[in-house]
């Protein structure tokens, strides 16, 4: 680093990418985890013992104290807290420390991140694990109630079931899933580099996995079994898996008010230049809105689940009618959240729908003032409508009518969406995308959802229908045909730009299909089954209902189905789907003007706001522009318009630290590259053959590169290629400084005065350039031979086949030493064989093939063996001159390589050293 | 080699884009701290919300309700009273320790922070003190506990905005953070602060003298 | 939407010549049709076993056919705008730069604010109606603990685990649990009410039909809560009359 300065002149925020590996922040995880359950049943066994309770032994009280403790312990242990750990007790921190931002492997994933982009990956991939495991318990339950009686489970199985699927969907799935969508591509359609507190961030992620862990592992505790709305004094009373959905809670919703603050901050504090308030993405606007509802609406759920924790753990009577409790406050409180928490669970999907729909109608949203204010509107007035939930609770009277009235208000902003989303289809350029067929069921199934809200919402109606089925139709049209299809449709939307790979059009639209006939068959029904009065969470119904349930039942398979295609779909397509280019649905918003996926601070300059966002049809018209610096050649940063990078070097050109080095510049999204290899008076031929290793290995990773061979002093192969490309930076490898001729003649400086742009040096080791590099676009071909080692005829045939493709080479020896190995007479077959490998390695290097080599203590067939699993060779080739046996060895090796396929040299020279024994 | 090469990767990728706080006046850490003292005002307001459903609940037969020993729950104003004056005390004495770190006075900065970290920790010990004498447990009756939810859920946030503060203090002290200028945490954690006093002072209020 | 390029300002006055007129309305009959069907060929409510029921069904179907409407309007434009409007393979045109219509936002914000208002305005009739207080009801004492109930008539001093009640005459239910929360519903009568612990809760309603209707606890209240049912039998003012004659001398 001391022999560089940095290429342009931005300062530098250390990017040291944290090297500690995966198993020691797990490793660590547990070990506080389980030591923080320890310490949890400690502190209250003394507390006990201090206060002098007669029994120190109370379960529940042990259970609640290892659980929130054991949640803090793995949160602790994970590592959210090492920087401010270090912060809180006085150390010097540096808040630009980005080591555990970005990902450059799939570890960086399993560990504390801050780089948004990766937080959002995680969430989502987070919340589908808990989407199946709540898809599941929807099953079972299906499955139990396709015919009356009992069948698979005990009722109070049946009961847990649908409160833990409940629980999970809501608050492990819905909620998270779009603070998971929005954590990846709000910052960037802000304009931001990432959130306004990263660190923040990747806490919110990680304070879910214990809530989510508790719920799903509540069951085995004895079952959470008084649904998701935990009514006391049913909750009171239920096992100790209650216990952990009251804490497991606690910690999801402490989740999602870190991550609404972090939200709100952004939005408030971090727009790009430009973006005024009525030029952010409408998705902007659904998140603001919803981040205030979550930040004045969560601490109610937590007052709700603190009280009835202390009545089931304490013995306190909040909630004991005997002792002067209240039982009807229980569902005030929690109604106070969870009114709200049906548009936290559904306005982040209206702002994906109208990203959406503008995208692929080729249309300005319709009215987008209407449908930002009207979100505004729904979350002011959602916060007063929490008891028409309770219209038949017993509550006061008189509160029925004015709730009645603001429910019924909230329809109207309801609506001006769905026709401000018709009018912007309408005269549209409609493209059929999966994204799209999302946001057109969702339009359908949502308008039933919200009519059959208003028949909910109207007094005397929900008398009749609330706690029928015709509740669970109505929900799972609101949160399943609204939120989850808007969370479908955000999904495949971005995904393109979360992974770099399309997904597979034709899975997307079976999956859409499926999910669409098959959740209109099975919800649909369940109107008519609760307008005939058949209550909700039943495991056992009247005989004149078992038809109906059965084909039910059998259509909410279709929506497994259709599940299962698409985690295959996200699975594969991620592996190994097409490159996505940077904006595959020609979208305005500013995600779409960095590439897929961004690189690691998002945006390579600042972006300028310069109008609205969804200007589709109106010429010339533009939502944002990145001009570049002047530092790398000014202009408009597009995915077309790339900057030249010039890449000079010489034996170090295929070693495997250059190229990765040229990997990740290319993920900044804006980068060509140009491959100089000055041959400084050395062999043309092997230059060449170094230079096509490098470029097949570039051109398998989907980087844009092309090289040429220049012969001369570097110096002067810079001026030619300039002359004829202007570049914007040159990337310089060399060997480390003492060993490095070409710093020897202090290149870096040179070539910085010749061509007056900034140079970047890249240092290699010696050893590493001549490592092979491990790539599946170079071939490994393993050399087995011994006495034809050496022979210039088997380099020859070596060099012959390199001109076919770009390969690489191990040379293996195998020796049969007979009698002990260690004798000296074993020691000097040993080295001479030594020296003939060392031969032929340089001989390759020599003619710019990367080689090395190894002696192998056996016969060929060992050598074979060693080549496939050590070196996994592609190729193995069998050397020898012609003689007697070897076609013996040749089948012999042939059935040791198994699959891989083995060729036969027979070089022909006579005049070989004399043959080994 | 390793390092070497990641800073020479990443020194461009750490470009900037728009300052952070850009057009806001005030700054990031101060705004997420009023956005998150709303949050706290919520789960106190769903705490007094209890409260009074119990209490109107009771009210409708008789006021002040009758304890499990059949004698009328009673709170001690007049301690309380102290204490909360203690608490009051406390509010201006972080401001006034504020107002000397922008005087470029740290001696007084750190005073100011000491000297209210001991009236918090004075009040703390008076209301454990006072839980003592009180003759009643958070299982006697709803009263009982929705009194002691509400007070102990004070009574952590106390807890919590000392811990600040301690934070505080150990930045100044031993890594000489804040200026003059700037001071977001200080800043941060002395709204907390008053917010625990104005939720106290409600509280003693609406729940002691009410 | 005339020919040539779509305009803007022409678009709103020009309805009845747009080419766009007659497909939507044949696409709102076809919709209109199967929703009609579906609401009119499939019988969708329960026998009406009270005076409230008659008011609750009026209502709602006040609901449905205004809902219905708004669904048909919503699903017709969405079918024909996938319909009409999709793009050919290839074609990267963009559509016109419409960016609202302010006549048809304040349209559609004040018709469904009409609709809802008259809504409003019936539901609290309706309300009023069903929860009007007749002078000679008869309060029955209904007690409901997991997962049973039981019914006590104070003008009889029985108790029974079937609510008996004549044709004709107001009940009102005075409701108490002994454990959790539980409800009391009856499909055929549109009435429910949670049973709540620690307070007493009313329920009334004036039962026209003489027959057996079943009484289901609607709240969940534990592992038996399916099966935590009763029934409710209604019956003629003359068998009622013999069947409490019955219970007192049982009682006795």
């Amino acid at each position: 680093m001391a022999t560089h300065s940095p290429t342009h002149g931005h300062p530098v925020h250390g990017h040291h990418e944290s090297t500690k590996p995966l198993f020691a922040w797990w490793k660590r995880a547990i070990v506080t985890t389980a030591a923080a359950g320890l310490i949890g049943m400690a502190l209250v066994f003394i507390g006990r013992l201090a206060f002098g309770f007669d029994d120190l032994w109370e379960p529940q009280v042990y259970y609640a104290a290892m659980a929130s403790a054991m949640g803090l312990g793995f949160i602790v242990g994970i590592g959210c807290f090492d920087y401010w750990g270090r912060y809180l007790v006085g150390k010097q921190v540096d808040p630009e420390d980005h080591s555990l931002h970005g990902a450059s492997n799939w570890r960086a994933y399993f560990r504390v991140n801050t780089d948004h982009k990766v937080i959002g990956i995680q969430y989502m991939v987070v919340v589908f694990f808990f989407f199946v495991m709540g898809g599941i318990m929807a099953e079972m339950v299906r499955a139990e109630l396709a015919q009356p009686g009992q069948q698979f489970v005990d009722g109070e199985t049946y009961n847990g079931l649908f409160s833990v699927h409940a629980t999970l969907m809501i608050f492990l799935f819905v909620i998270p899933a779009f603070a998971g969508l929005a954590n990846f591509a709000l910052p960037i359609m802000l304009g931001a580099k990432d959130m306004a507190f990263p660190r923040l961030n990747a806490l919110s992620l990680w304070m879910l996995i214990p809530g989510g862990v508790m719920m799903l592992i509540s069951p085995i505790f004895g079952a959470f079994s008084a649904g998701w709305t935990a009514y006391a004094p049913l909750a009171v009373q239920g096992g100790t898996g209650t216990t952990l959905f009251e804490i497991g809670v606690q910690f999801a919703g402490a989740s999602s008010i870190a991550t609404a603050l972090n939200f709100l901050v952004t939005i408030i504090t971090m727009r790009a230049p430009g973006m005024t308030v009525w030029r952010m993405p409408l998705l902007a606007w659904a998140n603001a809105t919803t981040s205030g509802l979550v930040v004045f609406g969560t601490p109610f759920i937590a007052g709700s689940q603190f009280m009835t924790l202390f009545d089931r753990i304490v013995g306190t009577n909040f909630f004991n009618a005997g002792n002067g409790g209240d039982v009807v406050m229980y569902q005030h409180v929690f109604w106070f959240y969870s009114h709200p928490a049906v548009y936290i669970m559904m306005l982040p999907g209206f702002g994906i729908i109208s990203e959406v729909l503008a995208t692929f109608s080729r249309k300005p949203i319709f009215g987008y003032r209407a449908i930002a204010f009207s979100t505004v509107a729904i979350a002011v007035l959602g916060f007063g409508v929490w008891a028409h939930h309770m219209f038949v609770s017993g509550m006061a009277d008189w509160l029925r009518l004015p709730m009645m009235l603001t429910t019924v208000i909230i329809a109207v902003p309801t609506g001006v969406k769905v026709f401000s989303w018709l009018g912007t289809i309408w005269q549209g350029k409609l493209h059929l995308k999966t994204p799209m067929l999302w946001a057109l069921g969702f339009i359908f199934t949502f308008v039933i959802g919200g009519l059959s809200g208003v028949f909910l919402g109207t007094l005397p109606i929900d008398i009749q229908l609330t706690d029928t089925y015709f509740i669970v139709a109505h929900i799972h049209y609101v949160f399943f045909g609204g939120s989850v299809f808007t969370i479908f449709a955000g999904t495949y939307y971005w995904f393109p730009k979360m992974t770099g790979r399309m997904y597979s059009e034709k899975l997307g639209q079976w999956h859409f299909w499926l999910t669409f006939v098959g959740f209109n068959a099975t919800f649909f029904p369940m109107h008519w089954l609760g307008i005939q009065g058949m209550p909700r969470r039943v495991a056992d119904y009247d005989e004149r209902f078992a038809n109906l349930n059965l084909i039910i039942s059998f259509a909410s398979g279709l929506m497994t189905i259709g599940t299962l295609i698409f985690l295959y779909n996200m699975v594969v397509s991620w592996r190994s789907g097409p490159r996505a280019p940077w904006n595959p649905w020609r979208g305005r918003s500013m995600e779409w003007l960095v590439s897929s996926p961004p690189s690691l601070f998002n945006f390579d300059a600042t972006p300028q706001v310069v109008g609205g966002p969804y200007q589709y049809g109106v010429p010339g018209a533009r939502h944002a522009v990145i001009f570049a610096p002047d530092q790398i050649g000014g202009g408009e940063l597009t995915e077309v318009g790339k900057r030249t990078i010039l890449v000079l070097a010489n034996e170090t050109i295929a070693a495997s630290s250059l190229l990765s080095h040229l990997r990740n510049r290319s993920a900044e999204g804006f980068w060509r590259f140009t491959l100089v290899v000055p041959t400084d008076g050395g062999n043309h031929r092997a230059a060449e053959r170094r230079l096509q290793v490098a470029l097949a290995v570039l051109a398998n990773d989907g980087i844009d590169a092309s090289g040429v061979v220049e012969d001369g002093s570097p110096l002067a192969a810079v001026e030619r290629v300039l002359a004829e490309e202007p570049a914007q930076e040159i990337v310089l490898a060399t060997f480390p400084t003492g060993d490095s001729g070409w710093m020897d003649q202090d290149l870096v400086d040179r070539v910085r005065k010749t061509a007056n742009i900034a140079v970047t040096r890249v240092v290699v080791r010696r050893e590493e350039a001549r490592e092979a590099v491990v790539s599946s676009a170079v071939r490994r071909i393993a050399v087995i031979a011994n006495d034809t080692l050496g022979d210039a005829a088997l380099i020859e045939t070596l060099r012959d086949r390199y001109d076919a493709s770009a390969l690489s080479a191990v040379i293996l020896c195998p020796l049969s030493i007979d009698g002990p190995g260690w004798t000296d007479d074993a020691e000097r077959v040993r080295v001479e064989a030594m020296g003939r490998a060392r031969t032929t390695i340089e001989a390759l290097q020599e003619s710019g093939i990367q080689a090395r080599g190894e002696v192998v203590d056996g016969d060929p067939v060992a050598a074979a063996a060693v080549a496939r699993t050590a070196y996994s060779a592609d190729t193995i080739l069998l050397a020898s001159y012609q003689r007697d046996r070897a076609d013996q060895v040749l089948a012999a090796v042939t059935q040791a390589a198994g699959t891989i396929p083995v060729e036969h040299v027979i070089v022909d020279s006579e005049a070989a050293a004399p043959p080994a024994s | 080699m390793a390092t070497e090469q990641h800073v020479a990767t990443h020194a461009s990728a750490a470009l900037p884009t728009a300052p952070a706080g850009r057009g806001s006046k005030i700054s990031q850490g101060t705004l997420v701290m009023i956005l998150f003292i709303g949050s706290e005002a919520m789960l106190f307001a769903s705490l007094f919300g209890a409260y009074f459903m119990v209490r109107f609940n009771i009210a409708e037969n008789n006021w002040p309700p009758l304890n499990n020993s059949g004698e009328p729950f009673e709170v001690p104003k007049a301690l309380t009273g102290v204490n909360t004056l203690f608490l009051v005390f406390s509010s201006f004495t972080v401001w006034w320790a504020e107002h000397r770190l922008k005087h470029g006075d740290r001696k007084g900065l750190e005073r100011g922070l000491m000297v209210t970290m001991l009236l918090g920790l004075t009040f703390l010990v008076i209301q454990v003190i006072e839980y003592a004498h009180l003759g009643y447990t958070p299982q006697d009756q709803a009263f009982g506990a929705s009194f002691y939810a509400l007070t102990g859920f004070h009574g952590l946030h106390v807890f919590i905005g000392l811990t600040l503060l301690l934070i505080c203090y150990v930045r100044v002290k031993r890594a000489r953070d804040f200026t003059p200028t700037w001071s977001t945490p200080l800043v941060a954690a002395s709204i907390y602060w008053h917010f625990v006093d104005v939720v106290w002072v409600l509280l003693y209020f609406l729940v002691y003298l009410l | 939407m005339t020919i040539g390029p779509p305009d803007p300002l022409i678009a709103s006055h020009a309805v009845f010549r747009s080419p766009h007129t007659i497909p939507l309305i044949l696409i709102a009959l076809v919709i209109s049709a199967i929703t009609a069907a579906t609401a009119l060929l499939i019988d969708w409510f329960p026998e009406q076993a009270a005076e409230q029921a008659v008011r609750v069904d009026q209502l709602m179907w006040f609901l449905v056919i205004s809902s219905g409407a708004v669904f048909v309007l919503v699903t017709t434009f969405l079918v024909y705008s996938v319909w009409k409007f999709r793009a050919a393979p290839g074609d990267e045109s963009e559509g016109p730069p419409i960016h609202g219509n302010h006549r048809l936002e304040v349209a559609w914000t004040i018709i469904p604010v009409v609709l809802l208002t008259v809504m409003v305005v019936w539901a609290i009739l309706v309300t009023n109606r069903n929860e009007a207080l007749a002078g000679d009801r008869q309060p029955i004492d209904v007690k409901a603990w997991q997962f049973a109930w039981e019914f006590t008539y104070p003008e009889l001093g029985v108790s029974s685990g079937d609510l008996v009640v004549p044709v004709g005459r107001q009940v009102e239910l005075r409701m108490r649990s002994t454990d959790v929360i539980h409800n009391f519903a009856v499909p055929e009568l549109r009435v429910k009410r949670d049973v709540v612990p620690g307070i007493t809760t009313k329920l009334i309603f004036d039962p026209t039909r003489p027959g057996i209707y079943p009484v289901i606890c609607s709240e969940l209240c534990g592992v038996g809560h399916s099966v935590m049912r009763a029934r409710l039998v209604v019956k003629s003012k003359a068998d009622y009359a013999a069947w409490a004659a019955d219970a007192r001398a049982a009682a006795k």
